[in-house]
């Protein structure tokens, strides 16, 4: 046990404390869970979103019954569960084009997440490549890679992309590694643009 | 129309899911925008969700438009639709992160997936905001832990004159007397705040202290399961109560009947309720899971094992060993500093550094005359004696300054309707700026919430409710003044009570004169007008008594100067006035409103009393605008009159009747005694006495036996009084009134120049 406090004295307390136990035949020391350290973890939003939409995509599957109200909320919840039983074919009926639409809502999404997820990675990739020194002769690079396939590793500096945010066409096409290297002296800095204060609007 | 406008400031707004009483999210949306506002920064509160009666407060969500500079705070916690929303806003973005609970406390319920994707919300945003405010390192660290870059600290505050012992429910605190140790947990009733521990620990206790009490404040469901299972724990219990929801005087009284405050929650971000104790005086034993050892700070005891009975002999200790207590309240008391407003600005100074820009300075070169905006609630032909005085005070400093009247397009102060058109106008020689009203007032319900919120303490959500609810809300005021704030060298505000001034002066406190025109009210007490009377650089105060006054109810208000107005006193013949109304034998003299609030209704009845004891009882005239029955034996109701008649009534009148109880000066007092004329006054007025006491040409009343002595005195003693009366009308001239505005409008204008 211990016990935090700058203006106790803890130590004294504590054993005064025990010795009270100790006199009223309690045992002194107790198994006791200790808290747990450190923050909750992150939850990928990609990842929820597209779970979520799998778990809720079929609208003619109940919800749990759930009540936080006593009294009628427990006769609400009966007349909630006879409904499903003796209904479930009409709604089913009801929700069908809903279910549907939902099923290519949440595929068009998990297509949309894969490609974001795969841009991330091409953008780390990137960035880890700009962070390296500079060759003193850049390399041609390698022709451009095609659709789906992951990028092809560059060796020259890149400019510093803002992680997460989405660029504006001309300038995605000025990152691109298809693009040769000037003769001398490397290509232009992009990173050295002023930088913009917020984020990008859409 | 201010010329020369310098860039404009942008704005701070904040958007919220709800807004509602209770809720510990409103409550840090309007303490940040108590400090944004002490930063010059302008900006109103958006939610999906806003609660009957504060709608004056918060706006709806579709509503926010916000401009590209401006930065929106939204305040995040359980799943919003509104991250989403702020994600695609054409503006800078910020989140202030108040925690979310872990799902792992609530498996299987509707509240788990809320609570997950309230933080994969955390985690999507990241990438779009401009700054990340977490209200505990613990939750910035969250934050940081979500990818979030640019993230700051900035913690809660508490105004802990708000937990103070005389705002205590008197009712709840003799309920709730009796024997101890009394343990308090404050919080809703949910899974992760443990409070199957408290009862596990009040059994402890009971072993010891077989009278101990368990008060447990919070909402709760009475139909979930968590609940039922906790009053299945408590059956064999003696001396627990489950008080739910308390107004903020009933919750302060709980506090206040605590031995020691206890929390067994499992997940804080912050806890609330642990600085809430320590402002109550309460030692606060807490268990130290999240953010909770941060809160404390090395203040109050923390424990990190649950056995209960150890926690029961300390809870003891804690209440009845007062060397122990002493420290622990001492401690509690410095770790408080920490979580004042004044840290809490520093932090979110800092937080908004490179975010959003300060708000802009005058020119640097003083102009030859100061241009000052002039803000008053109404301003033309409208009645009121604080707006005549406004007027009074624009044109006669019109020569000396570059005065815009910056007020409403209203002209009823009861409903607050537009009247008037917005945009430029003109009266007289001063230029007017006038701006629309939003909500027109509903006087029944004002007057129903004022019953509600006088005469004790309260949270400031009420009082600022109240201050919405008083008006006039003008957001293209307030937008004006925050984002001309290089426009203008100084302000100079009027009447302490209206929303203009309550909510503006703040923006630009540093450059502001106050004319309070206040007086012994409900509201005067209310700690939101604390910024408007101890933030500006000076008050011009009207007399003596309004100074002491303010000093009783904001000992720390700003540098106080007795300037009142000056008299303007028009050639009088009094038989014009005694011709024109047939007003023949002597008379007493009231001018002004004839209402109950004026005391109308005591002057009528002494007089009443006075015809029916005295057959040479003076008439009494009155003149002005009637809204009860005046009618009476020896009574003379003149109506409305113009400037000249009541100067004629004034000279010709025995005495002049100042019934009212509210003044904060009585300009009826300074005219009659410019005429020679003196007054009996109502005594429970301090400006009053004060008046006469230091003029010596009157009498005060407090009853019948005094008005009809005072009468009197008066009658014998006129001419004399009335010599005294013009001597001291002399000391009421408009050049002094106006040499003191401009040598402090020229401080200002100097300090703000170095």
């Amino acid at each position: 046990m211990k016990l935090l406090g700058r203006d106790i004295p803890t130590g004294a307390l504590v054993a005064r404390i025990e010795e009270r136990l100790r006199v009223r035949g309690l045992p002194t020391s107790e198994p006791a869970e200790v808290p747990e350290d450190g923050v909750e973890p992150r939850v990928d939003p990609l990842t929820f979103n597209m779970h979520a939409l799998e778990e809720n995509a079929d609208t003619t599957r109940a919800l749990p019954l759930h009540t936080h109200r006593a009294g009628m909320g427990q006769a609400v919840l009966l007349a909630k569960w006879a409904f499903r039983k003796t209904c479930q074919v009409l709604i089913n009926e009801t929700l069908g084009r809903q279910r549907v639409f939902n099923g290519l809502v949440r595929d068009s999404y998990a297509q949309l997440s894969a490609e974001v997820l795969r841009l991330r990675k091409e953008v780390d990739t990137l960035r880890a490549q700009a962070a390296k020194p500079q060759p003193p002769e850049a390399p041609r690079p390698p022709p451009p890679a095609e659709e789906g396939e992951a990028p092809a590793p560059r060796e020259r500096p890149l400019p510093d992309i803002e992680y997460g945010r989405p660029s504006k066409p001309s300038r995605a096409k000025n990152a691109r590694a298809s693009k040769p290297p000037p003769p001398k002296g490397g290509p232009p800095n992009l990173a050295a643009r002023p930088k913009r204060g917020g984020p990008k609007k859409n | 129309m201010p010329v020369c406008y310098t860039r404009p400031s942008m704005a701070v707004h904040q958007l919220i899911p709800s807004f509602g009483p209770g809720d510990a999210s409103g409550q840090a949306a309007l303490h940040l925008q108590l400090l944004l506002r002490r930063m010059g920064h302008v900006g109103d509160i958006y939610a999906e969700e806003v609660a009957g009666g504060l709608q004056g407060l918060a706006r709806h969500v579709f509503t926010l438009k916000p401009k590209p500079d401006d930065l929106v705070l939204y305040h995040h916690g359980i799943a919003s639709p509104l991250s989403g929303r702020l994600m695609h806003m054409d503006c800078k973005r910020g989140v202030v992160f108040h925690n979310i609970s872990p799902a792992r406390f609530y498996r299987d319920t509707p509240l788990e997936h809320a609570l997950v994707a309230g933080r994969a919300q955390v985690a999507a945003m990241a990438p779009f905001l401009d700054v990340s405010i977490g209200d505990s390192d613990y939750n910035s660290a969250e934050l940081r832990v979500a990818g979030h870059r640019n993230v700051h600290t900035v913690q809660l505050f508490i105004e802990k004159e708000r937990f103070a012992a005389p705002v205590a429910d008197a009712a709840k605190l003799a309920e709730l007397s009796g024997p101890g140790p009394t343990l308090v947990s404050v919080s809703r009733v949910m899974p992760h705040k443990r409070f199957e521990d408290l009862l596990a620990l009040h059994r402890e206790l009971l072993r010891i202290r077989p009278q101990a009490r368990l008060l447990m404040v919070g909402g709760y469901e009475p139909g979930s399961r968590y609940f039922k299972m906790l009053q299945r724990e408590l059956k064999d219990l003696s001396g627990v109560h489950f008080l739910g929801r308390l107004s903020h005087p009933e919750l302060v009284a709980v506090y206040r009947s605590a031995s020691v405050f206890v929390s067994m929650s499992e997940h804080e971000g912050f806890s609330v309720p642990i600085i809430e104790a320590m402002a109550s005086e309460v030692p606060v034993l807490a268990y130290a899971a999240a953010a909770v050892p941060e809160t404390l700070g090395g203040a109050g005891i923390a424990f990190d094992q649950k056995r209960y009975a150890f926690l029961a002999e300390l809870a003891v200790d804690l209440s009845e060993d007062k060397a122990l207590r002493k420290a622990v309240l001492d401690g509690q008391a410095r770790r408080l500093q920490h979580f004042s407003p004044t840290a809490a600005q520093v932090s979110l100074t800092r937080a908004l550094e490179g975010v959003v820009a300060p708000p802009p300075r005058p020119r640097k070169a003083p102009a030859k005359r100061p241009r000052v905006a002039l803000v008053v609630q109404r301003y033309g032909e409208v009645t009121g004696g604080a707006e005549a005085h406004a007027a009074q005070v624009a044109e006669h400093l019109a020569p000396h300054w570059d005065i815009t009247v910056v007020t409403t397009c209203a002209k009823n102060h009861l409903t607050w309707e537009n009247t008037f058109p917005p945009g430029e106008d003109r009266v007289g020689r001063t230029k007017v700026l006038r701006f629309p009203v939003t909500r027109t007032r509903n006087i029944h319900a004002f007057n129903d919430l004022s019953r509600h919120v006088f005469g004790h303490g309260n949270e400031r959500l009420r009082e600022e409710q109240w201050v919405a609810e008083q008006g006039p809300l003008s957001p293209g005021l307030m937008e004006h003044l925050g984002t001309t704030q290089g426009a203008y060298d100084g302000y100079l505000f009027f009447t302490y009570l209206y929303a203009p001034t309550a909510w503006g002066l703040p923006l630009v406190a540093d450059r502001a004169m106050l004319v309070p025109t206040a007086h012994d009210e409900p509201p005067i007490r209310f700690g939101v007008y604390a910024d408007v009377f101890n933030r500006p650089r000076v008050l011009m105060c009207n007399t003596p008594e309004e100074v002491a006054m303010l000093g009783r109810f904001h000992p720390n208000h700003a540098r106080a100067r007795v300037v009142g107005v000056g008299v303007d006193a028009l050639p009088a013949v009094p038989d014009r006035f005694r011709a024109k109304y047939g007003v023949h034998g002597r008379y007493l003299l009231y001018v002004g409103r004839l209402e109950p609030g004026k005391g109308v209704p005591d002057l009528l009845k002494f007089h009443r009393q006075l015809r029916a004891s005295y057959q040479d009882a003076p008439e009494l005239v009155l003149a002005g605008e009637a809204h009860m029955d005046v009618s009476g034996e020896g009574v003379r109701h003149v109506g409305r009159i113009s400037e000249q008649d009541k100067h004629d009534a004034l000279a010709g009148a025995l005495a002049v009747v100042v019934p009212s109880k509210f003044e904060s000066l009585s300009l009826l007092t300074l005219e009659a005694f410019a005429q020679g004329t003196p007054v009996l006054v109502n005594g429970h007025s301090e400006v009053l006495v004060g008046q006469v006491e230091r003029s010596g040409a009157g009498r005060v009343y407090r009853g019948l036996a005094s008005f009809v002595e005072g009468l009197r005195e008066v009658g014998e003693a006129r001419d004399a009084m009335g010599q005294r009366a013009r001597i001291y009308a002399q000391r009421h001239t408009w050049p002094q009134v106006v040499a003191a505005y401009r040598e402090e409008m020229a401080r200002i204008v100097e300090e703000t120049h170095r």
